[in-house]
């Protein structure tokens, strides 16, 4: 990294455009977040209508800013009402409302506060510095590497980052075969349009993201739009009291959370609710005081906190590098930079470094702003809570539907978000997850395209596939991945028979 | 809403089968033997294993008492009901309609009947269900130039 391109990226980033559209998307990104049910995905989907017409760097600057203080203010609900705002912060959730229930409510919400921070700034770190030696290792790859590589991706997403994986690998194929929609196949031949011609490019994303994230939620809201929000705790004082000394006292955990946030950030598919849940269980498993847990005890909070912020920047990691999101946010930003022109993939470093360090920039920008606005909307959360949800939500839909109109000008947008919205509701219903479809959705056309590009390179021979060294190591991980749990189970069971 | 993983896994499997029948008609690429069928293919395959696997589970969970179909306790509330229901309604309403009325009306509408029935008073109601679309008209027709359909304002807007 020369001087110029870190002095062209300040610049970029300094712009007052730029900063108007970080301190707006903060402020929106805080609301959201803190508002019981609305999510910091839904956030960056509601922020893609408004993206489409910015320059990329401000673009990208809203949606770093505003997910990183969404899940944030998911903890405040956490602590004074026992809902998580969002949720990246339903692992901690009853420790945080317990704590509050203590009379210790400055102290849940500072610790959410600063380790938020210390997590968000550490994934930060760990992006600055692991993104551009990836990138320079990815640009040796070929479509055989790409192929298994994002075949790799979606099986992590499916049989890592879910209860259930025979549902987790049906809502992938679901969204294979939304991403097969269209003409963009190598064949070039008209797939699944059902004669529109608004499907000939394929099933557009921001709609159908649009609809599972914001339509879906904002159905499930209906149900409990009477229910009345009363804080547990009415008046907080100076929440950064006594922040130092937990910092003194729990390194170690701070640190893991870090760790292991920015690690299941950047596994595709695993996101920062995920990270929270990890990190909490491990944060209670290696506890001197495990037995305090559940009622009221802030180590898991300092861990899991720090966790699901720093998984936010971790997700970027595979997104930038390799155009293969790490969670469900990513997969929405990725759409917004094909649309901005900074295509994703080891070239953007060398084509175009000073966005790239931009964005790294935002991430730290972003993390520091939390400290003042976070605080800010700790001491406002009544008035948030004041305004009513019940005039929310239908501002909301229309918000949606002017979001999935404005990408073609087109009605067959909105009812696409309709019709995934109703679907995501009903998938998320009967225990199917949502973001392996995602994940389906957007590399399914990546994943077709290597793989039909290395095998007219092979000419058919399926062996091809693992003569490069990068290629056939991960191409034996890919089958290890899917053989080993069958493999595992087989013996286990055979030695439960033997006795 | 619970719907039983037989009947769920049956229709992705039927989804499966019927996918794998239709991309039988996708042509190959030309001096290859495999072209635009492949690739849903192997997932239209997939769906149909897996929607197999899904129904066999549910069979066994059934057998053991488990409901076809089981709704949760807000379905007997009317009123919450008609709420949710309301949601993709109105879209509905809007995909329909929003060609003949224009943007500002039939979203107009669509609000007004949301927030009536999710409990916002009469007079509110009325000056949000006004006042939103038209401060979205000025942020997405005015300053984005999206161009929003004006249905049967346009006669007057435009005499």
């Amino acid at each position: 990294m020369t001087a110029d391109v870190l002095a062209q990226a300040f610049a970029l980033v300094l712009d007052p455009h730029v900063i108007v559209v970080v301190v707006m998307s903060a402020l929106f990104g805080l609301f959201v977040g803190a508002v019981p049910g609305l999510t910091a995905t839904m956030a960056t989907a509601l922020l893609v209508p408004a993206t489409f017409f910015m320059p990329p760097i401000p673009a990208i600057a809203s949606m770093v800013t505003a997910t990183a203080m969404a899940i944030f203010a998911g903890d405040i609900p956490s602590c004074l009402l026992r809902i998580p705002g969002t949720p990246a912060s339903a692992a901690y959730t009853d420790e945080a409302y317990a704590l509050t229930r203590k009379g210790q409510g400055e102290l849940s919400l500072g610790c959410s506060l600063v380790f938020s921070v210390i997590g968000g700034l550490f994934g930060t770190a760990v992006l600055i510095a692991a993104a551009p030696v990836l990138a320079e290792f990815a640009l040796r790859f070929s479509s055989f590497e790409y192929f298994w590589l994002t075949l790799v991706g979606l099986s992590c997403a499916v049989f890592i980052a879910t209860g259930d994986k025979l549902k987790g690998l049906i809502s992938l194929l679901i969204g294979l075969l939304v991403a097969s929609v269209g003409l963009d196949n190598p064949a070039a031949y008209p797939r699944f349009t059902f004669g529109l011609t608004e499907l000939m490019g394929g099933a557009e994303l921001i709609p159908i993201m649009v609809g599972m994230f914001a339509v879906s939620e904002v159905m499930r809201s209906t149900i409990t739009v009477d229910a009345p929000l009363e804080t547990a705790q009415t008046s907080i004082g100076n929440v950064f009291r006594g922040m130092w000394r937990l910092c003194k006292r729990y390194p170690v955990q701070t640190l893991r959370g870090s760790v292991l946030g920015t690690a299941v950030g950047a596994l595709p598919g695993a996101g920062a609710d995920i990270a929270a849940w990890m990190s909490y269980g491990m944060s209670k498993r290696f506890s001197r005081e495990p037995e305090k847990f559940g009622t009221g005890h802030v180590e898991g909070i300092v861990e899991a906190g720090a966790s699901n912020n720093s998984a936010l920047a971790g997700a970027w990691i595979p997104a930038m590098v390799f155009g293969i999101p790490g969670d469900s946010i990513t997969a929405i930003v990725i759409g917004v930079l094909y649309m901005k022109n900074l295509n994703p993939g080891p070239t953007l470093f060398l084509n175009n470094a000073p966005s790239v360090y931009a964005v790294f920039l935002l991430f730290i920008l972003a993390n520091l702003l939390l400290l003042p606005l976070g605080w800010a909307a700790i001491k406002g959360y009544k008035q948030i809570l004041r305004l009513p949800r019940r005039a929310l939500l239908p501002c909301i839909l229309v918000f949606c539907i002017l979001g999935a109109f404005a990408i073609n000008n087109s009605v067959v947008g909105i009812a696409m978000m309709l019709g995934f919205g109703v679907l995501a509701w009903l998938m998320e219903e009967n225990g199917f997850p949502v973001a392996p479809a995602i994940l389906g959705m957007v590399l399914g056309t990546l994943l077709e395209e290597h793989f039909v590009t290395s095998m007219i390179k092979a000419e058919g021979r399926v062996s091809a596939f693992f003569e490069r060294p990068i290629a056939g190591t991960l191409g034996v991980l890919m089958i290890g991945l899917i053989v080993l749990p069958a493999v595992l189970r087989l013996f286990r069971y055979w030695r439960v028979r033997t006795g | 809403m619970k719907i039983s993983d037989a009947i769920l896994g049956a229709l992705i499997a039927l989804l499966g089968a019927v996918t794998l029948w239709h991309v039988r008609s996708f042509p190959p690429i030309p001096g290859q033997n495999f072209g635009a069928a492949l690739f849903p293919g192997v997932v239209a395959a997939g769906l149909l294993l897996c929607g197999l696997l899904l129904a066999a589970r549910g069979v066994v969970t059934m057998a053991h008492g488990a409901r076809a179909v089981a709704l949760d306790p807000w379905v007997r509330n009317p009123l919450t009901v008609l709420r949710f229901a309301s949601v993709p309604a109105g879209l509905l309403f809007y995909v329909l309609a929003s060609g003949v009325l224009g943007f500002h009306v039939a979203a107009g509408l669509a609000m007004l009947a949301w927030l009536l029935l999710f409990g916002v008073r009469l007079l509110p109601a009325v000056a949000m269900a006004i006042g939103f679309p038209v401060l979205m008209h000025l942020a997405f027709y005015k300053l984005l130039r999206v161009p929003l359909p004006w249905g049967v304002l346009e006669r007057i807007v435009f005499p």
